[in-house]
């Protein structure tokens, strides 16, 4: 799951990025409005971890135009701004949803794992494809009833397959959800790491779709 | 500056009035004293004129030695027309004639003797009667001694005129102070229009209802309109320097917290440790918000919409407690309005509403109903509810009686005593409708027309 951090303090916003990485998500950081922005209208995130107060400009006008211009991607508004006239005009500038500073580091994991999910149109915290169940709430995947130990690129693909299961993920979209914005998208590597997951879960559980990508199939129950 | 008035100050309007109708009330005294005068002056020319005629006539049967010629006398014209309540005197050295009404005494001697030969006039007074009188002082030439010839006719003759003339000019005058102290009042409440419509648009922006006193002034108003936008201008600019400051200050505090919260939490810190951050942001949370109702306050007089408010704030709880699939009902009648800045009443029942989201099983409730001059919001839910005797601790500022959720426990303290400041209250019980707890926050209505 890719995440974009909008967030002015480097110092929590590395903080946050490390809480991010180690549940498995793929974290972009930015701190200037216009980078913010750019970001958000130009690559294509899971969800927004957005502050409201960024360098050269509130965070508010943002959400603002990404929803004028028809970006629907899901955003954690993350603030010092703690009023309730704070939240209720986050909510009307078009967040999804609202967590003040300072907060549990669960607390914001829970919170983006659970805006994605119902952004992908699950409405239950786990998504169930065959054997394999994603538990959105902790991350974390079950085979056949027993946990699934994967590697942490293993987890990011798997579960950018499960949340848009029995649909075609071209490889640049499910790169963009393996590497960060400033790394190098490396396609074979992508290769292996399917090839590692088929030989967990059966090798026609992830169908090759030539010329466009990677689809999980699977029934819900 | 001295005061004449040492009672509670004066209204423009009695001012005004008072003003108008002492200076009706001096005009029309003057009008009346000099028309008095001047009637009287009339009125007593036309008599002692006619007298006067009568002493010529004396004076003409008088013979060069001041006896009088009664057989001249009679055929002179003037005295056989004379009234008969008039009467006539000639005292003489050589004797003394009359005729006609008795003159009786002169009242008093004139100040000062005049001259012979020349006519003057005065006041005799024979039993109840009054009779102005006219005399001629006559020098005998050759003789030793002088001829005094008087002709007098009744006062009445000039008072009963005087009065008969007067009494309706004084009743057209009377009649004329009371036309003259309408139009007064008429051209006071004409002048004074625009100091009303000024003090109607400035409790506008005071109520929130306008930005700044819009509309056209006279000459002498407009620089006060003028001033009165600058201080508002002024007083939004501190306002909003006072809330940037307060979110600057929540920015700056937050922050570092929250990094160090993080880092704690990867370092594994301990739970004393972690509980002490969490004691640090209660506090800071505690300040910020007395500091940003003080800012709010600053505000002045203010109006909130109840149902735009509890609108916005169901669609937040929507977002906030989006898996719990909460039914919210709504009942606020007809668009009610408070007495209270908008962003205390978010306060208030954002915090009312977040804490039955977080216990309710499946329902939520918000309505309202008039109580007097206070409007009762009604906030239920069908959550376990609080026993009776836990209710009191729960408005306590920094109690929670819950240690599983979120916050720091300022809720229903903040809530309380935000209530009070308004002169209202918040009372918890038990939901009659859904069982759950009912909180009920009584605030000041705004009254119809702001």
């Amino acid at each position: 799951m890719r995440v974009l951090v909008g967030e002015d303090d480097a110092s929590l916003a590395e903080e946050l990025a490390h809480v991010l990485r180690h549940d498995n998500f793929v974290v972009d950081v930015a701190g200037a409005r216009d980078d913010v922005h750019h970001l958000g209208s130009t690559e294509h995130y899971d969800a927004v971890v957005l502050d409201l107060g960024l360098y050269g400009g509130d965070g508010l006008g943002v959400l603002h135009q990404w929803r004028a211009q028809g970006c629907d991607v899901p955003v954690l508004v993350l603030t010092a701004r703690s009023t309730w006239s704070d939240k209720a005009a986050g909510f009307e500038a078009g967040a999804d949803d609202y967590l003040t500073k300072p907060f549990l580091p669960q607390e914001v994991v829970a919170r983006l794992r659970a805006l994605i999910r119902r952004s992908q149109g699950h409405a239950s915290p786990r998504i169930r494809c065959g054997d394999l169940v994603y538990d959105t709430f902790s991350g974390s995947f079950t085979f056949k009833g027993e946990i699934f130990r994967l590697t942490a690129f293993e987890v990011r693909v798997l579960a950018a397959l499960t949340l848009r299961k029995n649909q075609v993920v071209s490889r640049a979209e499910l790169a963009e959800h393996v590497y960060e914005y400033d790394s190098e998208a490396n396609f074979q590597s992508m290769e292996v790491i399917i090839g590692r997951i088929r030989r967990k879960i059966g090798a026609h559980a992830i169908e090759t779709v030539r010329g466009l990508g990677y689809r999980l199939c699977g029934p819900d129950q | 500056m001295i005061r004449l008035w040492r009672g509670p100050v004066l209204s423009l309007r009695g001012r005004l009035l008072i003003a108008a109708g002492l200076t009706i009330a001096l005009a029309v005294g003057l009008t009346a004293l000099s028309t008095r005068y001047l009637m009287t002056q009339i009125v007593t020319q036309t008599l002692d004129s006619r007298i006067d005629s009568q002493i010529l006539a004396l004076d003409a049967a008088l013979t060069p030695q001041g006896r009088l010629d009664l057989q001249r006398l009679r055929l002179l014209p003037h005295f056989q027309t004379a009234p008969l309540q008039w009467g006539w005197r000639v005292e003489s050295p050589e004797g003394r004639w009359s005729g006609g009404a008795n003159l009786g005494e002169e009242e008093a001697a004139p100040r000062q003797r005049p001259a012979w030969g020349q006519i003057y006039t005065s006041q005799m007074r024979h039993g109840g009667t009054v009779m102005h009188a006219r005399n001629l002082r006559k020098f005998l030439s050759g003789q030793s001694g002088a001829v005094v010839l008087t002709v007098a006719a009744p006062e009445q003759l000039i008072t009963e005129p005087m009065e008969a003339a007067l009494k309706p000019a004084f009743v057209a005058l009377g009649l004329m102070i009371v036309v003259l102290l309408a139009v007064a009042y008429g051209q006071l409440l004409y002048s004074l229009r625009p100091v009303l419509d000024l003090r109607r648009a400035v409790a506008s922006v005071r109520d929130g209802q306008q930005q700044e006193v819009h509309g056209q002034w006279p000459r002498e108003l407009a620089p006060l309109s003028e001033e009165l936008n600058g201080l508002i201008r002024q007083n939004a600019s501190g306002l909003e320097n006072a809330r940037l400051h307060v979110a600057n200050l929540a920015h700056g505090l937050k922050t570092p917290l929250a990094t160090l919260t993080l880092r704690l939490a990867r370092q594994g810190a301990d739970a004393e440790t972690q509980a002490f951050v969490a004691d640090m942001a209660r506090r800071i949370d505690h300040h910020l918000n007395r500091a940003r109702s003080g800012a709010q306050m600053l505000g002045g007089r203010a109006s909130a919409d109840v149902s735009v408010i509890v609108g916005r704030l169901v669609r937040a709880m929507q977002h906030l407690h989006e898996d719990r699939a909460l039914s919210f009902a709504m009942d606020l009648g007809a668009q009610p309005k408070l007495a209270v800045d908008p962003a205390d009443l978010d306060e208030m029942l954002g915090n009312l509403l977040d804490n039955a989201c977080r216990y309710a099983r499946r329902n939520v409730g918000v309505s309202c109903r008039v109580e007097g001059s206070l409007l009762a919001l009604v906030v239920e839910d069908d959550g376990p509810g609080i026993p009776a005797h836990a209710i009191e601790q729960a408005l306590t500022h920094g109690t929670r009686l819950d240690e599983s959720g979120q916050g720091y426990g300022f809720g229903l303290g903040i809530v309380r005593e935000l209530a009070e400041f308004y002169g209202g209250s918040l009372e918890l019980t038990d939901s009659l409708q859904w069982n759950g707890l009912s909180a009920v926050l009584r605030l000041p209505r705004r009254e119809v027309g702001y």
